[in-house]
């Protein structure tokens, strides 16, 4: 844990969090308390949170009571806007078209009735209708609800300051608020509004609301999925708990306060809260985590790639493979059998653990927990036995257990991940394959019916307490590995292993770096010469043939040496002793900077290695001309 | 005994992974080989301390001559951060007498968090 510089006085500063005058004057402790490191500051805040409370007043001010004019359409909307300010003195803000009206803002009820009353006047030839879409009226408690939205939005600060809900006049006097009942529909009904005015929203502050549990609020996870800071100062909630529902849900939220409620007395108040939200730097004005750190774990500082083969073959084999096995395994997974020997062998394990990033708020394992084999939970050596399918016959009765599916690899490849190696040893391949699927439709058994009585051990009483009646078919994520090995001029699948787990986006998939040569390939890795298997720590040098270089991406000779002794851009994206190391490999061997680069990668930065694997590809001719400068 | 190699393995990343010796190693697709290399690889990664907590665990013959394939899913709890991340491993072992050794090891984090 770290704590910020000036956090010990935070404590006897809390009263820097207490209301001094009206609504929207809390708005300021979510900037007040990032900045409160200052020395000797003690957690009051002053400064920016000064000016916060300023813009929020300003935007309190504005836009608050909504007004429809009818009859208008004698003259444009400019007009007509401009011609009410002048006759009657009340402007008439952010009007806009909607159906036969216009409708507008103005600051207060009072200005409203005001207005109300020059209602006949002549505009452009006509008598004016105007009205106050409120009470009595259909759809008035959205026009209510989203005028205090737009009271209580400052768009500069992108905050929402939902402080103290109930004390709002303009909600007051229509009863909005009345009874706490009320309140708990109300505020997911504001929220669902927001969402449809596409606020920009950073920060939220729903302090004084007498909040008693998170439970009335969880729909502001929905909203603002990005949210970077909450205050929830001065409500009562007292359960640590509650918290639990908002796990996994704000994964940029930054800072957060609670002071001021019963929880915090918790003793478990810190770490709780802090597992629940990842990414929280700053808890009640102290520092809980250190942002640089935070930032590197989340950014690790290795090559993320999508794809990789080991060599050419390799990818055309096992990318025609799975593409042709998900489209039976989506279609008819009948026909697949005859991939699987009698020796071959297929087993599914659960992961529920992973957070769901899907919007389904129950995501269901059903249909494949009665069949898990995962052998950290399952430990009976005969369940484990039952549950791994040797032998077609075997197998197929797995595969009918779990839904039908539909994958999309073809259309959306970015979602997928995938990953092929030599297994030399039975002149075959593993492959690795990430991604997701949609569940389309129930299995055509259901292993919650049949298995049950054959059974036993943990695995099949938990199966049983499953009913599949609550089995919805959701998206999920996946990890696969095929061993596949050629016989008899197709493909077996000797081993098939499939991790079924809560869907989780692609993220993880992106590429992070750019890895050289930039030919526009996906995969930048050259084919490896006859005879060569993993574990041989040869470097190898990329023939041309299959190569897909540009031409004009390559630096001519001349460039290349101007080149030697700055460094190229290309290499910016190398730790400094790695530049070096390229440069120095340029200068042995005399290749260009695209292939030195390779070959510093693929030596894993070795010097011996690089240089060895260099002479010997080029004794054996296998490096071109044009990998020279 | 895919259950003692990976309490085995992940025992020895956490304490000292200097000490894992092998033959191939994919950390996020970048390929290392070597036994020297890859446990320079291993030592280079950037956390001080870290632990892992295997979520699933399946493991299948995958040659008639003893190989065996572990595919372990878990969480990666990096230094002192308890959010976990999240991964899937395949470990690819070749009997090496009465042990095995790792042929391919092949790392990917899983979730985007």
């Amino acid at each position: 844990m770290y704590r910020g510089r000036g956090s010990g006085g935070y404590r006897g500063g809390r009263g820097g969090y207490q209301r001094s005058n009206g609504a929207g004057a809390d708005g300021m402790e979510i900037e007040g308390g990032v900045r409160n490191n200052g020395a000797g500051n003690g957690g009051r805040i002053t400064g920016p949170g000064e000016q916060l409370n300023q813009l929020a007043n300003q935007a309190v001010q504005q836009n608050s009571v909504p007004v429809e004019v009818r009859g208008w359409q004698g003259g444009s909307k400019d007009d007509l806007v401009s011609f009410i300010s002048r006759k009657t003195r009340i402007p008439l803000l952010n009007a806009v078209i909607e159906g036969d009206a216009i409708k507008g803002f103005v600051k207060t009820n009072r200005d409203a009735e005001d207005l109300k009353k020059w209602s006949g006047v002549r505009f452009a030839g006509n008598a004016l209708k105007i009205e106050l879409p409120s009470s009595g009226q259909q759809g008035s408690a959205m026009v209510l609800l989203k005028g205090f939205l737009h009271r209580r939005y400052n768009a500069n600060a992108k905050l929402l300051d939902l402080t103290n809900i109930s004390s709002d006049a303009d909600l007051q006097q229509n009863g909005a608020f009345s009874s706490l009942s009320v309140q708990s529909k109300m505020f997911p009904a504001l929220m669902k509004l927001a969402s449809m005015e596409n606020f920009d929203v950073e920060s939220v502050n729903l302090s004084e609301n007498n909040l008693d549990d998170i439970s009335g609020i969880t729909t502001l996870a929905q909203t603002f999925p990005n949210l970077k800071n909450l205050a929830l100062t001065n409500n009562k909630i007292s359960k640590l708990r509650s918290f639990e529902i908002w796990k996994n849900k704000f994964k940029n939220l930054r800072e957060l306060i609670i002071a001021g409620n019963p929880v915090t007395t918790d003793p478990q108040y810190k770490p709780t809260i802090a597992k629940v939200f990842p990414r929280l730097v700053i808890l009640d004005g102290i520092m809980i985590r250190d942002e640089g750190k935070l930032q590197l774990i989340y950014q690790l500082p290795i090559l993320k790639k999508q794809f990789f083969f080991e060599d050419s073959e390799i990818q055309t084999l096992s990318t025609q493979f799975v593409s042709n096995f998900l489209q039976f395994w989506d279609s008819d997974r009948t026909q697949l059998l005859q991939l699987y020997s009698p020796q071959s062998q297929f087993s599914i394990s659960v992961d529920s653990s992973v957070p769901n990033d899907s919007n389904a708020s129950q995501i269901s394992f059903g249909y494949y927990i009665p069949i898990s084999r995962n052998l950290s939970r399952v430990s009976s050596e005969r369940t484990r036995q039952q549950r791994l399918g040797t032998g077609p016959e075997s197998i197929l009765k797995l595969f009918q257990n779990i839904p039908k599916t539909k994958h999309s690899l073809t259309s959306n490849p970015e979602l997928y991940s995938m990953e092929a190696w030599r297994f030399p040893q039975v002149n075959g391949f593993i492959i690795s394959l990430h991604g997701e699927f949609e569940e389309v439709g129930h299995p055509a058994t259901d292993a919650n019916q049949h298995s049950n009585s054959s059974s036993s051990g943990r695995g099949g009483r938990r199966g049983a307490m499953t009913n599949s009646s609550t089995n919805r078919l959701t998206k999920k994520s996946f990890d696969r590995e095929f061993v596949v090995v050629p016989a008899n001029g197709s493909l077996i699948i000797a081993s098939d292993l499939l991790i079924i787990r809560p869907w989780s986006n692609h993220q993880s998939f992106v590429e992070t770096t750019i890895t050289p040569p930039p030919t526009g390939e996906q995969q930048p890795i050259p084919p490896q010469s006859q005879g060569s298997i993993p574990g041989s720590s040869q470097a190898q040098i990329p023939p041309s043939s299959s190569q897909q270089q540009a031409p004009s991406v390559l630096p001519t000779s001349q460039q290349q040496a101007q080149q030697i002794g700055s460094i190229p851009q290309e290499l910016s994206h190398l730790s400094p002793t790695q530049q070096e190391f390229v440069m120095k490999v340029i200068q042995d061997t005399k290749l260009n900077l695209q292939f030195s680069l390779l070959l510093s990668e693929q030596s894993s930065w070795n010097y011996e290695i690089a240089i060895n694997g260099f002479k010997e590809s080029h004794q054996q001719g296998q490096i071109p001309p044009e990998a020279f400068m | 005994m895919s259950e003692q190699f990976t309490e085995f393995y992940y025992n020895q990343f956490d304490s000292d992974r200097s000490q894992l010796e092998q033959s191939m190693l994919t950390f996020e697709t970048s390929q290392v080989q070597g036994a020297k290399d890859i446990v320079e690889k291993l030592v280079s990664l950037p956390f001080q301390k870290v632990g892992h907590r295997i979520t699933t665990l399946d493991a299948q013959p995958a040659s008639p001559n003893g190989d065996v394939l572990v595919l372990v899913t878990g969480e990666l709890l990096v230094d002192e951060e308890q959010n976990p991340q999240r991964y899937s491993q395949v470990f690819h072992l070749i009997p090496d007498g009465s042990s095995y050794y790792v042929y391919n090891d092949i790392f990917r984090l899983n979730y985007g968090a």
